[in-house]
């Protein structure tokens, strides 16, 4: 499968396709996808702002936005890792089964759809056809979620329904830990009646 | 071949957007709508003044004299560009980067183009100097100006090193090699030289002031107050260092009258760093100031 192939299946037959990268562990070339995706998306994004200036609340100096920028494409691979070690971690804890080489590149190559985004933001902006700047980042972000589960249910042979639990465990642990210290927080303080 | 033609027209959308997103990134927002109606241009000066812009994540950076000489060139050549505003908001620099900047404003003043400077919270020392090149200077009433001395601040470590164990050996080829040095006591000779080159660069410093604030402000009464001592604003209006009281947009107008321009002229900043300025900026961050300079403050 070469690299238009890839690219192809990924937008029209997810499925074979994600199963064949997870298979094949192509995690550089996930790796690297994702990085062109989110380096795309920095540049991109930026022109936005700049056809839009707002004011922001907590405002970055512009001489720091590139190198800001810079550091978010940097988390956000080292980001990419820690999710894809997470899940295989919590896929051999739940259902014994994990594939974090095979996850990484399908996760990585799952990101694809979100190059579209600023773009077609950046069309409907100059355009003035606001709804689309809406729009397009939430169907988007739909498509890429989904794509993030099949990549999941794919890597780990698991079933749609398990590869939904799995994504979700780490936002259930997320919400979970913050009850746990709201409710530490709110039981030392004290109430007067 | 269907899957070529499909890659192929995303390829194609996304590197046109992409370079459309490049080239608004590019230009300044200011300057997005240009036409070649007459401008005022805005030079911007924040931070302390160094030969060039460096970046810093815990303070302002600094305002290198590379970028701010190269922004009025541009004010010189471009037609549209009918007056310069300066926005300074600096507590001074090193004395080379001031007349460096101040000597390219006065050829800009040379051939016509009138500048006006604005002072934001601080305008003292070598902002002060700049700002002297300028035909008009408008503060606040509260901005803190004037500070006009020079000062070298150098440290000596000679007892701490003893103290941890360390011991520096010095070949030079001159007596004068290592003057300042950190690890002795300056010598009387040495502290002479120093004091000759503070003294020369502070009576340039004058020099400027008389020459920027001739007819303004007596030399005398100016010789007993530029002693290193800031004013407010206003005090320094009363004493002739300043011209108007007033913000950003009084100092647009004050332009726009001087230079006979319509009311609401547009603005464009002029040293607003663009998308590859900023990388190559990000990629230079520099030290603020070493222990050992000279600066104006």
């Amino acid at each position: 499968m070469n690299l238009i192939e890839t690219i192809y299946g990924i937008m029209f037959t997810p499925v074979k396709t994600l199963n064949t990268i997870s298979k094949n562990n192509l995690w550089l070339a996930g790796i690297i996808l994702f990085s062109v995706v989110m380096i795309f998306n920095m540049i991109v994004n930026r022109g936005i702002v700049l056809l839009e200036p707002v004011e922001q609340v907590l405002a970055i100096p512009n001489s720091l936005i590139w190198l800001v920028a810079f550091i978010g494409v940097i988390f956000s691979v080292i980001m990419l890792f820690i999710m894809s070690g997470l899940y295989s971690l919590l896929g051999e804890i739940i259902y014994q089964t994990g594939n974090a080489k095979g996850l990484l590149a399908s996760l990585g190559f799952a990101s694809l759809p979100g190059i579209f985004a600023p773009p077609l933001q950046y069309i409907a902006i100059t355009a003035g056809f606001t709804p689309l700047s809406i729009l397009a980042p939430l169907v988007i972000g739909l498509w890429t979620l989904a794509l993030q589960i099949i990549a999941i249910r794919e890597s780990f042979e698991l079933s749609t329904s398990q590869a939904i639990f799995l994504y979700l465990i780490p936002m259930i642990l997320v919400i979970m830990i913050l009850i746990v210290i709201l409710v530490t927080i709110s039981s030392t303080i004290p109430f007067y009646k | 071949m269907q899957k070529k033609i499909v890659v192929g027209i995303i390829a194609v959308f996304l590197l046109i957007t992409g370079y459309l997103a490049i080239k608004t990134a590019s230009s300044p927002p200011d300057s997005i709508a240009k036409s070649s109606s007459p401008k005022i241009g805005v030079i911007e000066i924040n931070g302390a003044i160094t030969g060039n812009t460096s970046v810093s994540l815990i303070d302002s950076g600094t305002a290198g004299a590379d970028e701010i000489m190269k922004a009025i060139r541009k004010a010189g050549d471009r037609s549209d560009i009918k007056a310069v505003v300066l926005r300074i908001n600096s507590p001074g620099g090193t004395s080379g980067a001031s007349q460096e900047i101040g000597l390219e404003l006065d050829k800009l003043r040379a051939t016509g183009k009138p500048i006006i400077t604005s002072m934001g919270d601080v305008c003292a020392s070598g902002g002060y100097w700049i700002a002297c090149s300028s035909d008009h200077i408008v503060a606040n009433g509260s901005s803190l100006t004037g500070s006009i001395g020079v000062i070298m601040e150098l440290t000596n470590l000679q007892g701490l090193y003893e103290k941890i164990g360390i011991s520096s050996r010095v070949i030079k080829s001159g007596d004068m090699k290592d003057m300042g040095s950190p690890s002795r006591e300056l010598t009387s000779e040495e502290h002479q030289l120093l004091q000759a080159i503070i003294d020369d660069s502070y009576e340039q410093f004058l020099d400027q002031v008389m020459q920027g604030r001739k007819d303004k402000i007596d030399v005398d009464e100016l010789k007993t107050i530029a002693d290193g001592r800031i004013f407010s604003g206003r005090q320094a209006f009363e004493l002739g260092l300043v011209d108007s009281i007033g913000n950003y947009y009084d100092a647009l107008e004050t332009a726009e009258q001087i230079a006979g321009m319509d009311k609401d002229s547009p603005v464009e900043i002029l040293n607003t760093n663009n998308f590859w300025d900023h990388l190559a900026i990000n990629m230079n961050v520099q030290d603020l100031l070493t222990n050992n300079s000279f600066v104006l403050k």
